[in-house]
């Protein structure tokens, strides 16, 4: 039995040798036991030396752990393994892979008893595989550094390698690569998913050709992915029936297949375009001496009139001329220098010598190396447009020295109805007119309307409104503030245009019609002045106009006429009968004459005439007429007629003034005389009171002599005081003035007089409050009226009696003025007025009364020259003074005395 | 006692004058007009000089002023029968002109003789 045993065992043993390399067996504690075989052979290495070693222990650091960790647990959990290969940590340099296979054994019992198993030599073996699966990484890795797509399908056509190019080219099919994938389905999903462009409307034909390339032993075709690329897909098979598929993206090289096809055609049409445009092209080579002409085309020829043949060899400056601007040929020359592109106009000429103004285009061609090789040259005949632009400038000249000489400002306005108008043009005036630029008028469309006046905006705008939608012609008149702040009048004149596009064009004239405005305002105003005069006139004025056949009409008859006639003014314009009806019949002759000289001789007239007025009051009219004769034979009267009545009546008062102007004169020449001898009597007076006095003091005081010596002296002293009356009323001279108060002169008089004048005799005085001053020399005033108040005393005499002065501002009348004082002017005066209740005087004594050495008081009461002294003073004040008087009633003396500033005025008028 | 000049072209005015001086017992020299009054004052040398302002020959407001040029402080007495300068009498004109007193014509002895004791006081006081 161990015989057998032992057979069997060795029998193992060999099939194990036979197998391979070694056998090796590991006790329960597996540590290794025992080695048989080739193991020192093969390894090298003495098996003694391994004995008692632990896997553990023979594993180097060059296996990687999991690998051994798997054969431990096996080990561990007594399970037999198979293929372990390892590298053992065995002698240093040598570094032998074995592959181990084993099988744990255990007593019949079931003890544990190690494992037995086999072992072989795999280096060769598991460096060759390593080798070949690094080849086959870098392989792949090649195959995913390349754009170009790499799909390995097996004989199956089942998909077995790609490369990520592959995947991302058939993008619209990536989730379904994966290994295994079947060709047909992958190219049939992408029909389906719409993705081959060329496939769409004609899928299963398209797909069977896809399919007979694809098994062909080898095709190329392009194929339009759905994104547009262009990819060319190449298939070959492989020996093992497989399919090699290369997917190379061509979309580049497509577009510039297609560019290059483009520019050949583009280069047919370039030819033809040179050949057949209008414009002119030269080439120029710039290697040749002075840069001929190597090239010109037809339109060079057509433009220039020179022949290709005429031209070739020779430099482009023979188009040149006597106008051409040199500047622009030194550009061009300056240009061809630094071989950079340049343009300009030019003015050419033609062959035949007429202008030819072109823009001219040059352009340098370099060759690869930067050199240049030619120049180009394009002409365009730009003559027309000069020409036309030259034209258009001169009627622009034109239009605006015609705006610039227009009193106004010229527009032209363009927008939409509803919508903002813009200025399209405006006219130089603009400045003038408004203070504006034209440029800040273009650029400032709502300038204009925001400078109207805002009273005058609606009148503008429904002016504008109006006109866009009629399209009729409007004007307006505006105010507006202009730039410096001043107020004019616009007026405004504009057409409204409908242009194409929808918008309305106002073309217009704006005038500053201010003076115009201005004049005409005041023709109204002076109208109403005249009207206002007319009718404020004490007269009827009128005009009459008088044709050469004699008929006649009244042009204008003023307001007054009814008031004045009783006649309305219709009335009197056309009553041919008027004269008669009116006129007192002893004057109509008189009259008629007159009117006659008017009419027929175109004579003035003036005619006063006594006549009845339509209410049959009894009236004097003065008629003043001052025919014209016009130009057309008609004659125009103008003419005025006034109510003279009360002249009339008043020219018996008149003649009464001029007595008593007469008289005034008279009382001064008298002073004058006066004057004259007051001298020579004090002279004569000087003895006799002196000498008289001297005797007086030499005689005893009972001397019968001393009473006549004293009449003698009595009489001389009256003499003595009569000649100082006379002086003062002789004096000429203006007195000694100053502004003084009337009311306090007459005060400071009564006064005085209150002391004298005996009780029977009461002075009432009533002073006007706040007067003017007058200019006088109030000494000689209080004079004046203690004189007039003493005349007045004595005029009531013993009887009881009143005194009245009173003092107030009267307005003086011209006339009388005038007629009193010779010459003092109207105006403001004082008046003073002293009332007696006396006795009075008779006409003829009130007449004569201001005359010197007249007076009605009885011998030794007056020496007559008080009133004449009084009426000296007020005339040399420049003042009147008036006496009225009736018998048994009383007497007032009116004195009228020019206030300061009357005063002023007469001396500044004399 | 005072050395009078009396200029005055009226010979009733001077014969007045006489008496009057001769009253309060003056001497005195006549002059008949400006132009002797002149010269009777270098030769005479008054104390006060009396004079008439309306004369002929030498009117008395220029005698005044001559006289004044001459002797600066004798007394002057202008006597006038009437007329006015302007705004001025005559014989407020005199006063301007240097004529120490004024008097109008007719006037009487007393005051005559008054200022020509106190002008000459007057003028014999001032030094
Ligand atoms: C391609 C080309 C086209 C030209 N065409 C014109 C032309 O049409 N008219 C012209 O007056 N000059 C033309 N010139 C300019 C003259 O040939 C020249 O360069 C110019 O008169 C300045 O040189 P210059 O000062 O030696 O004359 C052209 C020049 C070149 C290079």
């Amino acid at each position: 039995m161990a015989k057998e045993l032992l057979e069997s065992e060795e029998r193992q043993r060999h099939f194990a040798e036979a197998t391979s390399d070694w056998y090796w067996e590991m006790g329960p504690d597996l540590r290794l036991t025992r080695f048989g075989g080739r193991y020192r052979e093969l390894l090298g290495v003495d098996p003694a030396a391994v004995i008692g070693k632990t896997r553990e222990e023979l594993l180097g650091d060059s296996n990687p752990p999991e690998r051994w960790q798997e054969h431990l647990d096996d080990l561990k959990h007594r399970r037999p393994f198979r293929g372990f290969t390892y590298q053992p940590q065995l002698t240093k340099g040598k570094r032998p892979y074995c592959r181990l296979s084993g099988k744990p054994f255990f007593a019949e019992d079931g003890t544990f008893l190690g494992y037995r198993g086999t072992g072989q030599e795999v280096t060769a073996e598991v460096l060759a595989e390593q080798e070949a699966r690094s080849a086959r990484r870098l392989l792949f890795d090649a195959l995913e550094q390349s754009d170009n797509g790499f799909v390995l399908f097996d004989a199956d056509d089942r998909l077995m390698l790609w490369n990520s190019a592959y995947a991302r080219i058939h993008a619209s099919t990536a989730d379904l690569i994966t290994a295994g994938q079947r060709f047909e389905t992958l190219i049939h999903t992408a029909v389906v998913r719409r993705s081959i462009p060329e496939a769409l409307g004609r899928e299963s034909a398209w797909l069977e050709e896809r399919l007979a390339a694809h098994r062909a032993a080898r095709s190329v075709h392009q194929e339009q992915a759905s994104d547009g690329r262009w990819i060319r897909i190449q298939e070959t098979r492989l020996a093992d029936g497989g399919y090699l598929g290369i997917h190379i993206d061509v979309s580049d090289a497509v577009r510039r297949e297609a560019e290059l096809r483009e520019l050949a055609r583009k280069d047919a049409l370039l030819v033809a375009a040179i050949s057949t445009t209008h414009s002119g092209i030269i080439i120029t080579d710039p290697t040749l001496p002075d840069n001929p002409i190597i090239y010109a085309n037809p339109g060079f020829t057509a433009l220039t009139g020179y022949s290709a043949e005429e031209v070739l060899g020779r430099n482009c400056r023979f188009l040149q001329g006597p106008g051409t601007d040199r500047k622009d040929i030194s550009g061009i020359r300056q240009a061809v220098v630094e071989a950079r592109p340049f343009g300009a106009s030019l003015l050419n000429y033609r062959k035949d010598g007429q202008p030819l103004y072109l823009d001219v285009n040059i352009s340098p061609v370099l060759d690869g190396d930067g050199r240049v090789t030619h120049f180009v040259g394009v002409q365009t005949d730009v003559t027309a447009s000069v020409l036309a632009k030259e034209r258009l400038r001169e009627s622009e000249e034109r239009l605006r020295g015609i705006a610039a000489n227009i009193p106004g400002v010229i527009y032209q306005r363009v927008g939409k109805p509803g919508g903002a108008f813009r200025y399209t043009y405006v006219s130089d005036r603009c400045l003038e007119l408004s203070g504006y630029t034209a440029e800040e008028w273009l650029a400032e469309p709502l300038l204009t309307r925001n400078s109207v006046v805002p009273e005058f905006r609606a009148a503008f705008d429904s002016a504008k409104h109006a006109a866009l939608k009629t399209l009729e012609p409007a004007e307006v008149q505006f105010q507006v503030v202009n730039k410096s702040g001043a107020r004019r009048w616009w007026r405004s004149l504009f057409r409204p245009r409908q242009l194409s596009n929808g918008e309305i064009q106002l073309d217009g004239v704006v005038f500053d019609v201010t003076e115009s405005v201005q004049a005409e305002e005041k023709l109204r105003e002076s109208e109403e002045k005249l009207r206002s005069l007319a009718s404020n006139l004490p007269g009827v004025i009128f005009q009459r106009i008088i044709r050469p056949d004699g008929s006649a009409y009244s042009t204008y008859v003023s307001e007054r006429c009814e008031e004045i006639t009783g006649y309305t003014a219709t009335e009197w314009a056309n009553d041919r009968d008027i004269a008669r009806r009116h006129i007192d019949e002893t004057h109509l002759a008189r009259f008629r004459a007159a009117m006659r000289k008017a009419r027929c001789e175109a004579l003035p007239v003036e005619i006063e005439y006594p006549c009845t007025n339509k209410d049959g009051e009894k009236k004097w009219f003065q008629l003043k007429i001052q025919p014209r004769k016009l130009a057309t034979g008609d004659l125009v009267w103008d003419g005025v007629l006034f109510d003279v009545t009360h002249q009339k009546l008043a020219d018996g008062q008149k003649a009464e003034l001029e007595a008593q102007l007469r008289q005034a004169q008279k009382i001064e020449a008298i002073g004058t005389l006066a004057g004259g001898i007051a001298h020579d009597i004090n002279n004569t007076l000087v003895p006799i009171i002196a000498l008289s006095r001297l005797s007086l003091d030499a005689l005893p005081e009972d001397h019968s002599d001393r009473e006549s010596l004293h009449t003698v002296l009595d009489a001389a002293y009256r003499a003595r005081d009569l000649v100082a009356e006379i002086l003062a009323f002789s004096r000429k001279e203006m007195p000694r003035t100053e502004p003084v108060q009337l009311g306090e002169i007459v005060k400071k008089a009564h006064r005085l007089l209150a002391a004298t004048l005996s009780p029977n005799v009461a002075i009432a005085l009533d002073v006007a409050d706040e007067m003017e001053p007058v200019q006088a020399d109030g000494n000689q005033l209080v004079q004046v009226i203690m004189n007039l108040c003493t005349n007045a005393a004595h005029a009531i005499g013993r009887k009881h009696g009143e005194i009245a002065i009173t003092v107030d501002a009267v307005q003086a009348d011209h006339v009388a003025a005038a007629g009193l004082s010779g010459g003092i002017a109207a105006g403001g005066f004082a008046r003073v007025r002293v009332s007696d209740n006396g006795c009075g005087m008779d006409p003829r004594t009130l007449q004569r009364v201001f005359e010197p050495f007249f007076t009605t008081k009885g011998v030794g009461e007056g020496t007559g020259l008080g009133l004449s002294v009084v009426h000296g003073i007020i005339r040399s004040h420049r003042g009147v003074i008036t006496a009225e008087s009736e018998v048994g009633r009383g007497t007032t003396f009116t004195i009228l005395l020019p206030f300061a500033h009357t005063a002023d005025q007469q001396i500044a008028a004399a | 006692m005072s050395r009078i000049l009396v200029i005055d072209d009226d010979r009733i005015v001077r014969e007045t004058l006489k008496a009057i001086l001769t009253r309060g017992r003056h001497e005195f020299h006549f002059a008949n007009d400006g132009r002797q009054g002149l010269a009777a004052f270098t030769e005479y040398k008054p104390d006060l000089v009396i004079t008439d302002l309306l004369m002929p020959e030498k009117e008395g407001i220029e005698t005044i002023r001559d006289i004044r040029r001459l002797a600066a402080k004798v007394p002057i007495i202008a006597i006038s029968g009437g007329g006015r300068v302007g705004n001025m009498s005559f014989l407020q004109v005199a006063e301007q002109f240097g004529a120490n007193r004024a008097f109008a014509k007719p006037f009487e002895p007393k005051e005559i003789l008054q200022a020509i004791d106190d002008l000459v006081a007057k003028a014999a006081a001032t030094p």
